[in-house]
């Protein structure tokens, strides 16, 4: 992927074929962190803790809703993303980058989760197999989408 | 191209008094409403004025605008760093500078004090944080 035109209010990124594959195939995975990683503190107890932390799972299950909504509009307008002669063609808003960033990155974490939480920095690693590849698949190539839009608005 | 995971568990750390985001005065509140109620509002939508009648200290009013939580965000392995940075600029509206500060403080500290705040703008902030699928939780500040 790669950066076409950077404005201050938008960007257009080229995808080459394959990767406008992966990105589809990517977000049909989202949402991945489970409601039960949301939490408020970890140290409240008591009975108004317990309705914050209901509100808090409440308010990210309505974000959910919200992104699936947006990604289906975003992957479904020819505006903002359509096939080209070299690959497709991708125009986000500041607004749109920052939804598929949140998004992108709930699949990253999520799949981390679903890898069992490994700590890679204590040395930790994820056997390869049929159960973990798709994880592994989903957690890396996230982060190889997260990079350029982070990038496409580093200057701000 | 080479991106680098959040990491390397160490002790507890401290932010600097400075670098906390803080009401404007003790006894601010968020003129947004309910905190998980604000749909997409950035935290730099959110104003404060000051109430219009005193509170009594030790009250539950008191606990709710008294700058009194800690709003933390914890190490993990799998955020990137410039992800971090990027949400942090987002959601306190800080220069790349500061919040690279602060990413660097969740990296090397395993934790980062981003705000201290009364319960309902610390809820905010967790909120807007966990929008990003970051560990942040707030705290009494004991």
């Amino acid at each position: 992927m790669r950066i076409l035109r950077r404005q201050p209010d938008h960007v257009v990124l080229l995808l080459h074929p394959s990767e406008g594959r992966a990105l589809r195939a990517l977000l049909k995975l989202y949402p991945c962190v489970p409601p039960a990683a949301h939490r408020l503190s970890r140290t409240a107890t008591g009975p108004a803790a317990a309705e914050n932390q209901r509100l808090l799972e409440e308010a990210m299950a309505a974000l959910r809703e919200e992104h699936q909504r947006e990604l289906a509009a975003l992957l479904a307008d020819p505006r903002r993303l359509r096939r080209t002669a070299k690959g497709w063609r991708l125009r986000l808003s500041r607004g749109d980058a920052d939804r598929l960033l949140q998004v992108l990155n709930d699949i990253r974490v999520g799949s981390w989760i679903r890898l069992g939480s490994p700590d890679f920095e204590a040395g930790e690693r994820v056997r390869l197999s049929d159960e973990t590849f798709p994880h592994l698949w989903a957690m890396e190539t996230a982060a190889e989408f997260e990079v350029p839009l982070l990038t496409a608005f580093a200057s701000e | 191209m080479r991106v680098e995971p959040l990491s390397s568990r160490l002790r507890s750390g401290q932010a600097s008094e400075s670098d906390v985001v803080r009401s404007a005065a003790p006894g601010s509140r968020s003129s947004a409403g309910a905190p998980w109620r604000g749909g997409g509002a950035s935290a730099a939508d959110v104003t404060t004025s000051r109430p219009d009648a005193d509170v009594a200290p030790g009250t539950d009013a008191a606990d709710t605008l008294e700058p009194g939580y800690l709003v933390i965000v914890w190490n993990d392995p799998v955020n990137l760093m410039n992800y971090v940075t990027h949400v942090f600029m987002k959601v306190f509206g800080w220069s790349r500078t500061k919040a690279e500060r602060h990413m660097l403080e969740v990296h090397e500290r395993g934790k980062s004090v981003v705000a201290r705040e009364s319960l309902e703008r610390a809820e905010f902030y967790v909120h807007q944080l966990q929008r990003y699928s970051l560990q942040a939780t707030m705290e009494r500040d004991q």
